[in-house]
């Protein structure tokens, strides 16, 4: 990905908040504490598999969203949901979704967390750091795997 | 009205005495003349000046406040000063004219110059055959006529400019802080669809960046696709998240993470290995070796090894995605009983 990318997307790549590197190492260290908080409580009890998948889904979004701050827009809307008494709900502006000037917007409006309260433009860019973040989530968590597997190994 | 009047005027003769009044063939008198000179017998220039409406001329009598621009050194005859000044003027007039087709407009074409050569001794005979007292109304009305058809001639020679400096100027417009968006010739100039013409560069140039981050989206073109392909490829992508925390949940109940030490592997090499190099490949040989070297946990490495192919790839595939969904949840019970393994054999560790 980097090197695809490194022709093209200078300027993100300077901006530390949408660097991936410095993304993928606060995401994976704050899922990892997660998960971690996780296990320590729910040692005892066999919790069913489901709950289990949806609390990690859960963590991994939370952590995903604090590790990228609240710069981004769709980042607060996540972390608005997890947490709704930090941050203030803002004042939402409804953009008219059901007129549907354009029905694979409104798609990828339901796509990305917190895309209704965007215009298209808006919209656009955080789906681009959307994506982003969602690759550097992805990496690493099979690497997680890898590596704790390998430990538990040893 | 008149102490506008008053602050243009001295604006006119500092506007006047930057080049040579000498060359102009103006003195102060000779332009109190021309500006009191009431439009007695219509000449050609001045039926010329008559054609454009008052709000334009009002307009150009307003703005000529403005005078941000630095005077051009008149490298030609003072003529061609003067009409660069009106043309500047006429930017904020109209919106298509733009100070850069100005030089192209003095530089490009001497025998249009020469037309307009034409007119301003026309003018400048005018005022030298009468000598009328001057007049706020005569003031106005003769500066106006004067820059209206300067203007006016200026209107027609930078449409007629070329295009390629409208493209230019509209590029470099749009990386000003200061949204500057030129008019292309032929398009209306109000400030809605300058505005709309605006944003809709904006959003094709997010469409752009978003073509690059998405593979395969180079090749297609078209919004309405692009989007398409975008909306799979996050799908795609919060699919896998959906799987690789599936996966945890299966794995995870026998984890006991130490975090120090995955702090310290993670700073290491496994996961620089990962972020620097390539994306896919330097890590799929690991995950073999990984899944060759632990047949005490044969499942869920069969998950990897279906993986591996699918997610090698890269380019959207959505097919490859949902098979090795469709795969681990029929694995479900197996996972159960892996996990269940996994926990026997860690006790057995």
């Amino acid at each position: 990905m980097e090197k695809r990318s490194a022709g093209t997307m200078k300027k993100k790549k300077k901006n530390p908040h949408t660097n991936p590197n410095f993304i993928k190492i606060r995401f994976a260290i704050k899922f990892l504490r997660a998960i971690n908080r996780l296990n320590t409580t729910n040692t005892s009890r066999s919790v069913d598999k489901y709950r289990r998948y949806h609390t990690i889904r859960a963590a991994a979004c939370a952590s995903m969203a604090s590790a990228v701050g609240p710069t981004r827009a769709w980042s607060r809307a996540l972390l608005r949901t997890r947490s709704p008494h930090r941050f203030l709900a803002n004042s939402r502006k409804i953009v008219a979704v059901a007129g549907g000037g354009n029905p694979r917007e409104n798609h990828l409006r339901r796509l990305v967390p917190g895309g209704d309260a965007m215009d298209s433009c808006g919209l656009l860019k955080e789906t681009v750091h959307y994506i982003n973040c969602l690759r550097a989530q992805i990496v690493p968590r099979i690497e997680e795997v890898v590596s704790t597997q390998a430990q538990n190994c040893t | 009205m008149e102490p506008q009047l008053e602050a243009t005027q001295p604006q006119f003769r500092s506007v006047l005495s930057g080049p040579d009044a000498g060359e102009l063939g103006f003195g102060f008198d000779e332009i109190h003349g021309l500006i009191s000179n009431p439009p007695e017998a219509p000449s050609s220039s001045f039926t010329a000046l008559l054609e454009l409406p008052p709000p334009q001329a009002v307009e150009l009598l307003v703005n000529e406040d403005f005078p941000a621009k630095p005077m051009p050194p008149p490298i030609f005859p003072s003529n061609i000063a003067l009409i660069d000044r009106a043309s500047k003027f006429s930017v904020f007039a109209s919106a298509d004219n733009s100070s850069e087709k100005t030089p192209i407009l003095s530089a490009s074409s001497p025998m249009k110059l020469d037309s307009v050569k034409r007119e301003p001794p026309d003018s400048d005979s005018r005022p030298n055959s009468s000598s009328p007292p001057v007049s706020t109304q005569g003031l106005k009305s003769g500066k106006r006529k004067q820059e209206e058809k300067k203007v006016k001639v200026t209107n027609k020679k930078s449409k007629k400019a070329a295009a390629a400096a409208n493209d230019s100027s509209e590029e470099s417009g749009d990386k000003l802080p200061f949204v500057h968006v030129r008019a292309r010739r032929g398009q209306a100039t109000d400030r809605h669809s300058l505005a709309e013409r605006a944003r809709r560069e904006k959003i094709n140039a997010r469409m752009k960046l978003l073509q690059e981050l998405v593979p395969g989206c180079n090749k297609i073109s078209g919004t309405a696709m692009v989007l398409d392909e975008i909306i799979n490829h996050v799908q795609a992508l919060q699919r896998q998240v959906e799987i690789l925390s599936m996966r945890l949940a299966a794995v995870n109940p026998r984890i006991d993470f130490n975090i120090d030490d995955i702090l310290a592997a993670e700073s290491g090499s496994s996961i620089d290995n990962s972020y620097m190099g390539m994306f896919a490949p330097s890590m799929w040989p690991e995950l073999q070796l990984e899944g060759n070297r632990q047949h005490q946990y044969p499942q869920p490495w069969q998950f990897a090894g279906l993986h591996h192919p699918s997610l090698a790839k890269e380019e959207a595939d959505t097919p490859n995605f949902i098979t090795p969904e469709n795969s681990l949840i029929s694995y479900d019970s197996p996972a159960n009983s892996a996990s269940l393994h996994s926990s026997q054999l860690k006790m057995e560790l």
